[in-house]
C-alpha cells in the first residue's frame, strides 16, 4: 500500500459568491521514500495541495490517507501529532520565529511533543548534520538565507520525520546555496529514508524528482522529468 | 534558555514583547496595590479599635447610638436605678456606677493666680466608686448636706491638655499640669465657685447660689469640657432644681387659675409627685472582671434597649463600609485593566498570526496556542499581582513613617484618658490570606481577558496565515 494516498481530493475557495475549485479530485499515490516534485503555474494549487497533505488545511473533501491513517478521522489534537512528529516543513519564507535563537528555532517542535530530556543533544545533532554548529545562538536576522533555510531544515529533522514537505525551499536563494540544500535534500532522501514533497517552479529541482507531478486546472498529472 | 517546553517558549515570548508586557500589566498592579492597600489599612483599623476595646474592662452603656450633635440617634430606653441593678445582677461585672447630667445651668467663677476666669460650666454627677483610683489619698470625692468644705470635682485630661496648651503657654505664671499625675492638685490648690442658675447662654429665671468646688484630680471618666461632682451632691441639686421649678409651674398654674387674686399662695405642703424626681442617667459604667465577658453582657444590655461603647461599634462599621467602597473601586481598576489586557491581546494577536501559524506548522495544537496565550496571561496577572502587593506594601511603610507619630501624638491626647497609655506600630494588617487572593484575582483577571484572544489565536487558519508572507 501507498505511503501517501489521495483519493478524489477536493478543495474550493470560497471567492464572494462564488466557488473556486482549486483542487478537482485530484488523485495520487506515493510510496515510502519517494522524492517527487510538484509543479505549476503560479495560483494552481501547489501550496494547497501540500497543506492538506500535512494536516495543515482540513477543509477539503475525498480521503487522504498517511501511512495508512486517514486524516480526516484525526481531531485537532491528533493532527497536530501527526505535524508534529511525522512531517516537516520547509517554506521558500523560511518561517523561522525572529526572536529565538537558530537552536531554540530548531527546539521548538519538543515544546508540542510531549518529549523530555534528550531533545537538545537531538536539536545539535540535527544542527551539526545541516552544517550550522557555529550559528547555534545566532538569531535569524544575523543569518544568511542559506543559513536560514538551513536553520528550517534543521526543524524540520528535530522530530524524526517520515515526510519533508517543502514549498519552493531554493526560490529565495542563489544558485550555489540552493544546489547546496538541494544536495542535502537528496542525502536525506537516500540516507535518512524521508519522503519527499518539492514543490518548485525550477527544472533544476524537478529534474531530482524521479517523478514529476504537474498541477493543471485542478487536476495532477504526471510528467517524465526534464532531461 | 531553551524552547523544549512551552513555558519555556512563553518566558521567550514575554521575553520579546518587554514593553507590552509592562504596560499591560500596569492596571494589574495599580489594581492590586489599591486593593491591598486599604483592605490592609481597614484591616489595620479595625484591629487598632478591637485592640482598644479588649483593654477596656470599663464598658459605657448608653442610649444613644451616636453621639454627635445634629446627629442623634436616641433609643426610647433610658438608664434608670433598675438598669444599673440589672447590670449588677449580670456574671462577670464587678462594679456598676453611673453618671448623671447637672441640671442648672450654672457658671464657674474662680482665679489661678493672678488670672480670673468666668466660665460657663457643663458639669455631672460620677458615682465615687467608678473614679476610686483617681482620688489622691488627702481628698475624699464624697458630698453630704451639711458638708461646709468645697465641694470636690474632677476634670478630664483633655481638658487640662486645653489648658497647658492654650492658656499655661501663653501667660508665663501659669503652672502647667501634669494630667498623669494623680496628685497634681495636691500642692496646685484650683478652688473655683460654682454659681448655679447663672449662665451666658440660657435664662433659668430661678435664683443663683453660689457654693464652694475644688478641683482634686483627673480622671478619664470626667465630662469632657467642665467638672464632675459626687453623684450625691447632683442628685441633690437636681433634685432642688426640679423642686423649684415645678413650685414655679404649680404657682403659675394657680395665677391663671384665679386671675383675680393676686395673692394666691402655694399650699404650705406642696411636693412635686415622685415621678418627676426620679432620675435617668447619661450614661451607667460597667467594670468587667475581664474582657471575655464583653460578648455576653454586650448582648444583654443591647437586649435592654441600651448600647455599649457605640461610638467603638459605629467607627468599626464606617471603616468596614470605607473599606468596602475602596474594594469596590480597586476591582473596578483590576476589571478595566482586564477588558485593557484583553484589547492588547487581541491588538497583538494580528502581529503574531505569522508566529502561530508557524507554531501550527511545527505541531502545536489549538490547545497548545490556547496555553502560550493564557500562559503569558497568567505571568501578566502574577506579575501586576506580585508588584501591586510590593506597591502597596512599601505605601503602608511610607504612609505608616508619615502617620504613626501624629497618630500616637493624638491617641495619647485624647484616647489615652479612656484607655490608658497605647500605642499604635502600624495602620496596615497583612495576612498571607489578603495577599494570596489579591494576587489571585489579579491572575483570574487577567486569565479572563485573555481568554477570548486565546480563543480566537486557536482559531487561526494556519495555512491562511502562512501565505501571507
Ligand atoms: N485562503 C485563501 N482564500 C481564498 N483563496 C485562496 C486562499 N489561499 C489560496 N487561495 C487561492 O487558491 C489558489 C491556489 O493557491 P496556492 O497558494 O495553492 O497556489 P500556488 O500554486 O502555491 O501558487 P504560487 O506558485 O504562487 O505559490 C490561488 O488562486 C489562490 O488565490
Ligand atoms: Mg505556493
Amino acid at each position: 500500500m501507498a505511503f501517501i494516498e489521495l483519493k478524489g481530493l477536493t478543495r474550493e475557495y470560497q471567492d464572494g459568491a462564488f466557488a473556486r475549485r482549486v483542487l478537482d479530485a485530484v488523485d495520487l499515490s506515493i510510496a515510502a521514500g519517494e522524492f517527487a516534485a510538484i509543479t505549476g503555474r503560479s495560483g494552481s494549487g501547489k501550496s494547497t495541495l501540500l497543506n492538506i497533505i500535512g494536516g495543515l488545511d482540513t477543509h477539503y473533501t475525498g480521503e487522504i490517507t498517511v501511512d495508512g491513517v486517514n486524516l480526516r478521522a484525526m481531531g485537532d489534537g491528533k493532527l497536530s501529532r501527526f505535524r508534529n512528529h511525522t512531517c516537516g516543513y520547509i517554506f521558500q519564507g523560511f518561517n523561522l520565529l525572529e526572536h529565538l535563537t537558530c537552536l531554540q528555532n530548531v527546539l521548538a517542535p519538543a515544546a508540542f511533543s510531549g518529549e523530555r530530556g534528550g531533545m537538545e543533544a537531538r536539536a545539535r545533532e540535527v544542527l551539526r548534520r545541516v552544517g550550522l554548529e557555529d550559528r547555534m545562538n545566532q538569531r535569524p536576522r544575523t543569518l544568511s538565507g542559506g543559513e536560514r533555510q538551513r536553520t528550517a531544515i534543521a526543524r524540520a529533522l528535530l522530530m524524526k520525520p517520515r515526510i519533508l514537505l517543502c514549498d519552493e525551499p531554493t526560490g529565495n536563494l542563489d544558485y550555489g546555496t540552493a544546489d547546496q540544500i538541494l544536495e542535502l535534500f537528496q542525502d536525506l532522501n537516500r540516507n535518512e529514508d524521508i519522503t519527499f514533497l518539492i514543490v518548485t517552479h525550477e527544472d533544476r529541482v524537478a529534474k531530482l524528482g524521479k517523478r514529476v507531478l504537474r498541477l493543471r486546472e485542478g487536476k495532477l498529472m504526471e510528467e517524465a522529468p526534464p532531461q | 534558555m531553551k524552547t523544549a517546553s512551552l513555558p519555556a517558549l512563553i518566558g521567550a515570548n514575554i521575553a520579546n514583547s518587554k514593553r507590552n508586557f509592562l504596560l499591560s500589566s500596569i492596571g494589574v498592579t495599580a489594581g492590586v496595590s489599591f486593593l491591598l492597600f486599604f483592605s490592609a489599612l481597614g484591616a489595620g483599623l479595625k484591629a487598632g479599635v478591637e485592640q482598644f476595646r479588649g483593654k477596656a474592662n470599663l464598658l459605657r452603656v448608653t442610649t444613644k447610638a451616636y453621639n454627635l450633635p445634629f446627629f442623634r440617634q436616641t433609643s426610647s430606653s433610658v438608664i434608670t436605678d433598675d438598669s444599673l441593678n440589672r447590670f449588677r445582677a449580670l456574671p462577670g461585672v464587678e462594679s456598676v456606677g453611673a453618671e448623671l447630667d447637672m441640671l442648672p445651668p450654672m457658671q464657674g467663677v474662680g482665679r489661678i493666680f493672678n488670672l480670673g476666669l468666668k466660665t460657663e460650666l457643663v458639669a455631672t454627677g460620677l458615682d465615687p466608686g467608678l473614679v476610686a483610683d483617681d482620688i489622691p489619698p488627702q481628698f475624699r470625692f464624697a458630698w453630704k448636706p451639711d458638708q461646709t468644705e468645697p465641694v470636690p470635682g474632677l476634670v478630664s485630661r483633655t481638658l487640662l491638655q486645653i489648658f497647658n496648651e492654650n492658656f499655661a503657654s501663653k501667660f508665663p505664671d501659669l503652672p502647667r499640669v501634669n494630667p498623669d499625675d494623680r496628685d497634681a492638685f495636691v500642692n496646685f490648690v484650683l478652688d473655683f465657685d460654682l454659681l448655679l442658675n447663672r449662665s451666658f447662654l440660657v435664662r433659668s429665671g430661678l435664683d443663683a447660689q453660689q457654693i464652694k468646688a475644688r478641683v482634686v484630680g483627673t480622671s478619664k471618666l470626667a465630662v469632657l469640657v467642665g467638672v464632675s461632682f459626687p453623684m450625691e451632691f447632683v442628685k441633690h441639686v437636681n433634685r432642688q432644681h426640679i423642686i423649684e421649678q415645678k413650685r414655679r409651674e404649680k404657682l403659675a398654674e394657680l395665677r391663671q387659675a384665679n386671675p383675680d387674686n393676686p395673692n394666691v399662695e402655694l399650699p404650705a405642703d406642696f411636693q412635686p409627685g415622685e415621678k418627676d424626681l426620679r432620675f435617668s442617667y447619661r450614661n451607667a459604667y460597667i467594670k468587667i472582671q475581664n474582657p471575655s465577658y464583653l460578648p455576653a453582657i454586650t448582648a444583654e444590655v443591647e437586649s435592654m434597649g441600651l448600647k455599649i461603647d457605640p461610638e467603638v461599634a459605629a467607627a468599626g462599621r464606617a471603616i468596614d463600609a470605607i473599606t468596602w467602597v475602596m474594594r469596590g473601586l480597586a476591582l473596578l481598576i483590576i476589571a478595566l485593566a482586564a477588558v485593557n489586557i484583553s484589547q492588547t491581546f487581541f491588538l497583538v494577536l494580528h502581529q503574531r498570526r505569522r508566529d502561530f501559524g508557524i507554531l501550527r506548522a511545527i505541531g502545536a495544537s489549538r490547545m497548545d496556542l490556547r496555553i502560550i496565550v493564557m500562559g503569558e496571561a497568567f505571568l501578566l496577572g502574577l506579575f501586576g499581582g506580585v508588584t501591586g502587593a510590593l506597591i502597596a506594601w512599601l505605601g503602608s511603610r511610607v504612609a505608616d513613617f508619615l502617620a504613626i507619630p501624629a497618630l500616637n501624638d493624638l491617641l495619647n491626647r485624647y484616647v489615652r484618658q479612656f484607655y490608658g497609655p497605647v500605642t499604635v506600630d502600624s495602620l496596615f494588617a497583612y495576612d498571607a490570606m489578603l495577599i494570596g487572593a489579591g494576587i489571585l484575582f489579579a491572575v483570574a483577571c487577567a486569565l479572563t481577558g485573555a481568554f477570548w484572544p486565546a480563543q480566537r489565536a486557536a482559531q487561526l487558519d494556519p495555512a491562511a496565515a502562512l501565505a501571507e508572507n
